[in-house]
């Protein structure tokens, strides 16, 4: 059974350049509207709190909206969960086959074919080549993308890019999907088919998690909502009330 | 524990490095009509017009120095790539670690993977010159299989260490050519070992080079190499993996922080 769980997570980016600890040093200034808190550490050197004390469950069925600020936290949670990110403390318990969509021009190599690139970014994602060859079908007809599918990706609108990466990465047979502002990057007729697709993969007892600033996207694909404020959870509920939540607080 | 975890976890994900790793060198000659090939063709530019030269200033004949050279540079490509591929192994895989969860010595293999066939398309230009000078390696030559295990053995923490230090310490990565290029020089590729001695002679007694180019350069002209050689690889291999493991596993999950 899929689950995700964070307790008291909080997590620390190291800034590693000199340059940089010295130019965000002097940029310092509380009660910044967006990214993350600046601190020194105790040895001295500058990090960026992403995450403080963040706990949260999700539960098969579970489809959460990540809603805040830009550089509020909402890619790095995703990236905790999808195990790129050890916490710096806390505790972060995910089971389940994960399946990332968090950037929708990784792995996809634009000037191989969109088939080509199928299979690379479905190995990348733990498929094997036989399990591609047998979703191949149903992905491209997903994808829509029909004789585009045999020419350089190159040749794509962003749009399509996000079709095919979209198709790829719903055909993992995952137990958590994990998206980042990718659905809104298509047209209507994908949008809907985007949904629907993601209707599914709920309603088969796995886990959503969607990063979006269309509340339009967020409404209509999640059942729950959290709000992150500098790395910190400020709400959690429904979709409806952390969206209220969120627009009196940017008032 | 951990560390280990990941060596045999990134061989199961075999489908994807070797697929990387064969795309890589097929992406390099890109739009080329020979493609790969190239790789042959440039060690056959090294085996005719270096090995001529060479031979007349080595004052050795061609029939002796081309194979000797030739088998000396397959083995020293094979090397240089594992050191200056090996540290550029996270740098390089670094919008992959942020966006994928897959073991990181995926990586590790899929550069691995890259230079034995780039090895491989080398190896052609040797059975030419095989054919051709009329060299025959066998029975010896069955021990270049456990000499290439041997190298690529080494590859793996190779990369594992100097990619670690080089995504924390991207200085290391600018140090690491320039070091190499000087390695050519002072190691027997195009020179033989014999002919230096006295305190010169610490370039080949205390060069761990030397030691994986002979491993692999004597069973390529038939020679078996000596127990000294395969004591002083081992050595370095156990050696290598013991001091890589610790310093992999303490440091693996801040990788995806440095990239």
């Amino acid at each position: 059974m899929p689950l995700i769980r964070l307790e008291n997570v909080t997590l620390d980016f190291p800034l590693v350049s000199t340059k940089s600890r010295k130019a965000a040093l002097q940029s310092q200034s509380p009660g910044t509207a967006v990214g993350g808190q600046l601190a020194a550490a105790q040895s001295g050197q500058l990090r960026v709190r992403a995450l403080e004390g963040l706990s949260l469950s999700l539960n098969p069925g579970d489809r959460l909206a990540l809603i805040g600020h830009n550089g509020a936290g909402k890619s790095t949670l995703l990236r905790v969960m999808a195990g790129l990110y050890a916490p710096t403390q806390g505790q972060a318990v995910v089971v389940g086959r994960v399946a990332p969509l968090l950037n929708l021009s990784f792995g996809l190599d634009m000037e191989a074919t969109g088939l080509d690139n199928i299979f690379v970014r479905g190995l990348f994602l733990g498929m094997s080549r036989a399990e591609i060859k047998e979703k191949l079908n149903s992905i491209a007809e997903f994808s829509e993308l029909g004789e585009f599918l045999d020419l350089p990706m190159r040749t794509y609108s962003s749009g399509m890019r996000a079709r095919l990466a979209f198709a790829i990465s719903t055909h993992v047979d995952a137990d958590i999907l994990l998206l980042d502002e990718v659905v809104a990057t298509g047209d209507a007729a994908f949008f809907r088919k985007a949904s629907q697709q993601l209707e599914n993969v709920a309603s088969q007892a796995k886990i959503l998690v969607l990063a979006s600033h269309s509340n339009k996207v967020l409404r209509g694909l999640c059942n729950k909502a959290v709000l992150l404020e500098h790395g910190r959870l400020k709400a959690i509920g429904a979709v409806d009330e952390v969206l209220e939540a969120y627009k009196s607080a940017s008032v | 524990m951990e560390a280990l975890r990941d060596v045999s976890a990134g061989l199961r994900w075999y489908e994807l490095w070797l697929t990387l790793g064969w795309r890589d060198v097929l992406l390099r000659h890109r739009r080329s009509k020979l493609g790969p090939l190239w790789i042959s063709i440039s060690m056959g530019f090294v085996a005719g017009c270096m090995g001529t030269l060479y031979s007349a200033i080595m004052q050795r004949s061609p029939h002796d120095y081309i194979p000797y050279l030739v088998a000396g540079f397959t083995v020293w490509n094979l090397l240089s790539a594992i050191v200056n591929d090996g540290k550029e192994v996270f740098v390089a895989n670094a919008a992959a670690i942020r966006e994928i969860p897959v073991p990181n010595t995926v990586y590790v293999y899929r550069f691995l993977w890259r230079n034995t066939l780039i090895l491989g398309y080398n190896i052609l230009v040797y059975l030419i010159v095989l054919v051709i000078f009329q060299v025959s390696p066998f029975p010896a030559l069955a021990l270049a299989i456990p000499a290439l295990i041997l190298i690529l053995l080494n590859g793996v923490w190779v990369g594992l260490l100097l990619g670690l230090i080089n995504v924390r310490f991207r200085d290391f990565g600018h140090m690491i050519p320039s070091a190499m290029r000087l390695a050519f020089f002072v190691t027997p590729i195009i020179w033989y070992a014999s002919s230096v001695s006295g305190l010169r002679a610490a370039f080949v007694h205390f060069n761990p080079l030397y030691y994986f180019i002979e491993i692999f350069r004597a069973p390529l002209l038939g020679e078996a190499p000596s127990a000294l050689v395969w004591g002083v690889t081992l050595g370095i291999t156990i050696l290598g993996w013991g001091v890589t493991l610790p310093i992999y596993a303490h440091w693996r999950r801040q990788i995806a922080y440095w990239v």
